[in-house]
């Protein structure tokens, strides 16, 4: 037996978490949800998996590895796209299986060993398949050529069907909620938690430091390394993940806290979800990001190698903006004097990282004394007169880095490709570039990988690399 | 720097390096564009591929573009796994159609 998970990792009801969570590696009581399926599935007797991934697919394969840890084997494969996702089940050679289970990501439903079966679920008062099926091997081919949930179905309709009640979804942000619900009630008994019932009710994980003040209603779930501080309410069907910390008299009450996220003081969080610092409330359907990390905030980040990295740059910067200011001088009269146009030009700019939502986007300033069209065709000498050294003040101010990804103004961000402009966003501003260093073409096709080459790879020792590479051009040649 | 078969009507394209960066990314773009105008289909081979940078990246996306404007598929497999992680982060394979094994990318230009 072999089971098919298809998990392209789209969710267009919890779009915010969606930007840095495939939605099956959603935390889920101490675990991604995928690996709950996972569980369930291996409790069936398969050992073979085949995952179908689009979105953030590195954060599930190097998650699950090679399967070796469960006992399994698990085959990744990627598609471009949701809408592609079911034509990989055409190119995988079934041949030596006879039945396969095939499953969807945003669901987990209590299923037994069947030789042929579709399971159905009622949802918003009417019954629609879960993506969850026993099928034939022979099926794969046909089910390939289709595209969407309601084809596939109806084109499975002359196999057994039953509506299960003993299901988890989180498909959206209440049913995420709602299936949390559900295991705290003990409404889905087969879910494996990994805490110690201290009460009925009640799972404490370990190394979690609760004073005695904390009031704890049933049902609840409690990570491990959480810390609480004093007079916290903890009001029932709530999950707080690993490794959270909640300041002093907050109250918790139908709500999931997701793993290293901060709640700062006297809160009062109902019915939502918390990651990090992003704020979803599902009786509304809002979703917010905190900027105020003293009010949520995440715990993930290594802040004070961050901070020191910070002023040490801005140190340096400000060591040689100082020691550079004659030759600033130096270029702006000659400038004046030589050159037939302006010499100073002012771009406005998008502080990096910043915020999914655009309204939370700040800008700045930068003066050089080139137009940014003609940054990628200058000489080393001409880039370092007429931009880095004017740059510099921007980089002792701590608004710009010396070495990151090109600034650019709100609607250029806003104009990039979605991908393009999410690792855009996660990354910094900088003067030297990966696109100048390695003198890349002013193609679209160059300058996103130059980019999103950077973004992602992006620290101490690449940064200092490209800042030698450009030292390097600056005091010999570049290409 | 790479060899080239033809399997039916589908050109397979064999990475023979191991690294493609800023020493020989042009080579790449300057070869394969000539290539991929002779056939519509093009499969590339990288299980050779262990590294590769920015100005590789650039190169391959370069490749695709020139087989689009000739009207062309340009699909990849056997991608190292280290490969494979830089081009999941830098969203490639919301571009590229990528394989595990050549069956597979045969078999989705219905060569099977």
């Amino acid at each position: 037996m072999r089971a098919v998970i298809v998990a392209p990792g789209y969710s267009e009801k919890m779009p915010l978490l969606n930007e840095y969570y495939p939605i099956s590696m959603v935390p889920f009581l101490g675990k991604p949800f995928l690996q709950h399926i996972i569980e369930s599935i291996i409790n069936l007797g398969i050992q073979k998996f085949d995952f179908v991934l689009t979105h953030l697919p590195e954060t599930i394969e190097n998650f699950f590895g090679d399967g070796k840890r469960w006992g399994c084997e698990f085959t990744f494969h990627l598609v471009k796209s949701v809408e592609n996702a079911y034509q990989v089940l055409d190119l995988v050679d079934f041949s030596e299986e006879e039945t396969i289970l095939l499953a969807h990501e945003a669901y987990l439903p209590q299923i037994q060993l069947e030789d042929t079966h579709v399971y159905c679920i009622n949802s918003q008062d009417r019954t629609a398949w879960c993506g969850w099926a026993w099928l034939n091997a022979e099926k794969m081919p046909d089910i390939a050529k289709l595209h969407g949930f309601e084809k596939i179905h109806e084109h499975l309709i002359d196999i057994p069907h039953s509506t299960i009640t003993k299901y988890l979804s989180i498909i959206s942000y209440a049913d995420l909620l709602d299936s949390a619900k559900k295991v705290l009630n003990k409404d889905f008994e087969s879910l494996l938690i990994n805490a110690k019932e201290i009460e009925p009710g009640i799972w404490l994980s370990r190394n979690v430091v609760l004073p005695s003040s904390t009031k704890i209603k049933a049902p609840a779930y409690i990570g491990e390394n959480c810390r609480f501080d004093q007079n916290i309410h903890v009001n029932g069907n709530v999950v707080i993940e690993e490794g959270c910390i909640i300041e002093e008299k907050s109250t918790i009450e139908n709500a999931v806290v997701f793993p290293k996220s901060y709640i700062g003081e006297a809160l009062d969080l109902k019915n939502v979800i918390v990651d990090k610092n992003r704020l979803i409330n599902t009786e509304f359907d809002a979703e917010i990001e905190i900027v105020d990390d003293f009010i949520l905030g995440n715990l993930n980040n290594n802040v004070l190698k961050k901070t020191l990295l910070r002023a040490f740059s801005r140190a340096l910067a400000l060591v040689l903006f100082l020691f550079c200011v004659p030759l600033f001088l130096t270029t702006i009269l000659v400038l004046k004097l030589f050159r037939k146009g302006p010499v100073f030009f002012r771009n406005s700019y998008v502080l990096l990282p910043t915020k999914r939502d655009e309204n939370l986007w700040q800008s700045c300033k930068l003066t050089s004394f080139c137009p940014k069209e003609s940054i990628n065709t200058l000489s080393a000498q001409s880039h370092f007169f007429l931009l880095f050294v004017p740059s510099l003040w921007q980089v002792a101010k701590g608004k710009m880095h010396f070495v990151g990804v090109p600034p650019r103004n709100k609607d250029e961000v806003k104009n990039l490709p979605k991908d393009w402009r999410s690792l855009y966003t996660s990354s910094k501003c900088g003067v030297i570039t990966e696109q100048y260093v390695k003198s890349l073409a002013n193609t679209k096709e160059d300058i996103y990988a130059s980019e999103a080459f950077y973004a992602v790879s992006a620290g101490f020792k690449q940064d200092l690399r490209l800042a030698i590479k450009y030292l390097g051009q600056v005091i010999f040649f570049r290409k | 720097m790479f060899t080239t078969e033809t399997n039916n009507d589908i050109l397979l394209i064999t990475l023979t390096v191991d690294v493609l960066d800023a020493s020989n990314n042009n080579d790449f773009k300057d070869q394969t564009s000539e290539v991929v105008k002779q056939q519509p289909k093009v499969l590339i081979d990288m299980s050779a591929l262990t590294f590769i940078d920015s100005s590789g990246l650039g190169a391959i996306l370069s490749c695709l573009r020139n087989c689009n404007e000739n009207k062309g598929k340009l699909k990849l497999f056997a991608i190292s796994k280290t490969v494979r992680t830089l081009f999941e982060l830098v969203r490639m394979h919301k571009v590229f159609d990528i394989y595990n094994t050549k069956e597979e990318a045969l078999a989705s230009f219905g060569a099977k």
